[in-house]
């Protein structure tokens, strides 16, 4: 009796030992969001773990609610999250309000932070301080099919009448339609989208550091009235298409143009998975008064709520400097994880970059890369006021508002008011 | 010992239930503390002025109620409740029992499988239903296939603004009025079936059967029935967030949906938010109340 008492104490002991130091071993946490990039640096954290004896754990969200999921626990002291996947609308609301900290503090030498495109730092920066490492660099460009217009002889527009023309020509339904883009409301959708036309026509929203889209407002009317024009030309509910809709329209062949973001490429040109595989043709985007595309940049960032530490705060560089390094943005680019989203000058000197991308796609990305810039602005006040533009934006498209300077004279008159208030 | 002798005297209902409350008291008075300290905690916070952007301002105050009644937007969200209210509680009402009449001693020997289909569509979730229905709803959805087979125009079902809201409550009702059937199908089977034989030999119709017989016995259980669906129609946010997320525009906007993008995603501005939430709930028991005993007074003068 007393040797079973003894034995089953050393189990329960034994037990209690292994369950602590499995409760005991470190755990990062990273909110982020499920695209091809993130699945490659998925397949390859057992790497990383091993090499730091942690375990890194994925909460993966949409893209909406992981903005908001990220900025709930950020604002409310929870610290659930120790990286955070954050985008460049996002970059200085969570700068601002000191929920992330200056990346290069805690980004170690040997991952050549350097090597970045720096402009797509700039871009993660706040008041010229880079607060997130880029994981994905995106512009925007003109997406055609190549095959119809070599076929019809039409030329690749140049200026926005242009193209609002090539759209209407190839206004055919319900086979084909002519252009498609983002109605879905959201500073991030499309107020992203409207916002390439706004610039397009000379609109900005900040100059000098002062907001000043009220002073902008014919030209805002005019980047209405254009979207308007292509939305007459998309697939029926293409006043409210996701970009999902819109790009998926787009790859199963039912519209001749779409103004997209360039990290979609890989599953346009997949024969499996998009029916215009080969077909497509790329340019700079049409404009009115002002070449312009349209930049982003995505990347990790240090939760200072997540990492309250300054040891959590170095593991968490490290593994941002591990995701985001020479390596694993080159992996990205081959297996197949959105090769044109790369944000290091080293990639673009890849032998399999050069062999993934044809030649005349590269010379369209870099046309485009040579006009982009960041036309959102880098205010933390713009996510509230980008949304509130969507909503109006999105009941113009769908006809609920039909007087569009009143419109946007009630979206000025509201980011007024959310000036103000800070 | 002597609460436990206590236990032991008395009648024996009494003795029962002395032995029943302390089994369900702690739940129940976790319950209450739950539900009382969260209702209090929305109450102060809507005097509050937390931002969530901006965590140092705080300030005890009836602003948020003075700038709610100059929102457009919360007007706006008032009345969407209000119409979405009146319209999924008398779409599924009528339906659910219209149903319910027509199967009523129709197809016996099959009613139980019967009744089990009628309930599923109220098992499923909301968010479920709504990715389903949203499906369903696309431009290149089956339900346009098959307007498209019949020669006619797709139809934009959640992008018209006019159509958007129909569209919506419409999924609301297929998902509660087979429950609502089920429901007022076992009230009519409870009804003592020598009234309806009765009424049958003396050659009454089938709806004369139900307007002078069945429906005046099951009165009150209807009025159960529809003030249940009254208070689950005040939950729409999974159903309208997922299918529109309150578009286009602001047309199926919910007040609860609105306070929640105030509050969550686009303003961080939470006390607001709780002040259009304590504002929903002075609505919501005001409105119930005068309902119930208004329709109860009536119920109880017939």
């Amino acid at each position: 009796m007393k040797g079973k008492v003894i034995v089953l104490v050393v189990v329960l002991l034994l037990f209690w030992y292994l369950v602590g130091a499995a409760l005991a071993e470190v755990t990062l946490v990273v909110a982020t969001e499920d695209r091809p990039l993130q699945k490659v640096i998925t397949k390859y954290t057992p790497e990383f773990e091993k090499m730091k004896g942690i375990r890194v754990r994925y909460v993966y969200y949409p893209s909406a609610e992981l903005r908001s999921k990220v900025r709930l626990d950020a604002a409310l002291g929870t610290g659930e999250f120790n990286v955070v996947y954050l985008t460049e609308a996002n970059i200085p609301e969570h700068a601002h309000a000191g929920w992330i900290v200056p990346i290069r503090e805690y980004y170690p030498e040997e991952y050549d932070f350097e090597d970045f495109i720096p402009a797509v730092v700039n871009i993660l920066s706040y008041n010229g301080i880079p607060m997130a490492a880029p994981l994905s660099a995106e512009t925007t460009w003109l997406a055609y099919r190549r095959d119809l217009f070599e076929e019809e002889g039409v030329a690749v527009p140049v200026t926005l009448d242009e193209y609002i023309e090539v759209c209407k020509k190839f206004y055919r339904p319900p086979n084909m339609y002519g252009g498609v883009v983002r109605g879905d409301r959201g500073h991030g959708y499309n107020v992203w989208r409207w916002s390439q036309f706004f610039a397009a026509c000379g609109g900005k929203y900040m100059e000098n550091g002062e907001w000043v889209f009220g002073q902008y407002i014919n030209e805002a009317i005019k980047a209405t009235e254009y979207y308007l024009e292509v939305i007459k030309t998309s697939p029926p509910g293409g006043e409210r298409f996701s970009y999902l809709d819109a790009w998926n329209a787009f790859n199963a062949g039912l519209v001749a143009t779409f103004i997209c973001a360039t990290p979609k490429y890989a599953v346009t040109e997949d024969p499996e998975r998009s029916a215009v595989a080969g077909k497509v043709g790329y340019a700079p985007p049409p404009y009115e008064t002002v070449p312009v595309a349209s930049g982003a940049a995505h990347g990790y960032a240090i939760s200072s709520v997540g990492c309250k530490t300054e040891e959590l705060r170095k593991l968490a560089g490290e593994f941002i400097a591990w995701a985001t390094s020479k390596e694993m943005e080159s992996r990205r680019i081959i297996e197949g994880g959105e090769p044109l989203s790369c944000a290091r000058k080293n990639t673009f000197q890849l032998k399999e970059f050069a062999e993934r991308i044809p030649v005349e796609h590269v010379r369209a990305l870099a046309d485009t890369l040579a006009i982009t810039r960041l036309v959102v602005p880098p205010i933390p006040q713009w996510p509230e006021i980008g949304d509130n533009l969507g909503i109006i934006l999105e009941e113009i498209f769908t006809g609920a508002r039909t007087d569009i300077r009143a419109s946007l004279e009630e979206a000025e008159a509201f980011a007024q008011k959310v000036l103000k208030r800070e | 010992m002597a609460s436990v002798v206590l236990i032991f005297r008395g009648s024996p209902d009494l003795r029962l239930r002395r032995i029943y409350y302390p089994f369900f008291l702690p739940a129940f008075l976790l319950l209450l503390f739950f539900s009382v300290y969260s209702l209090l905690g929305v109450i102060v916070l809507s005097f509050d002025q937390i931002d969530l952007r901006r965590p140092d301002v705080r300030g005890f105050s009836a602003l948020n109620y003075l700038r709610l009644m100059r929102d457009g937007r919360f007007w706006n969200a008032i009345k969407v409740s209000f119409l979405w209210l009146l319209a999924t509680t008398s779409g599924s009402m009528s339906i659910g029992l219209a149903i319910a009449l027509f199967l009523f001693r129709r197809f016996p020997v099959a009613e139980p499988l019967v009744s089990v289909f009628l309930v599923l569509p109220a098992t499923l979730s909301r968010v479920g239903v709504a990715l389903i229905w949203k499906l369903i709803y696309r431009t290149f959805g089956i339900l346009n296939y098959f307007l498209s087979l019949l020669g006619l125009e797709l139809v934009s079902f959640l992008t018209e603004p006019k159509l958007a809201f129909i569209s919506v409550t419409i999924v609301d009702i297929w998902q509660w009025s087979f429950l609502v059937s089920f429901l007022c199908l076992s009230l009519l089977n409870s009804i003592p079936p020598n009234y309806i034989e009765e009424a049958m030999v003396e050659g009454a119709s089938r709806w004369e059967v139900h307007r002078f017989i069945s429906l005046p016995m099951i009165s009150r259980g209807l009025l159960s029935v529809f003030f249940m669906k009254l208070v689950e129609s005040l939950r729409t946010f999974d159903l309208v967030y997922n299918l529109t997320q309150g578009g286009p525009g602001i047309t199926t906007e919910t007040l609860d949906l609105y306070a929640f993008y105030q509050g969550v995603t686009i303003g961080g501005e939470i006390s607001y938010a709780a002040s259009m939430s304590v504002v929903m709930l002075i609505f919501t028991l005001v409105v119930l109340t005068i309902l119930w005993r208004y329709l109860w007074r009536k119920k109880e003068e017939e």
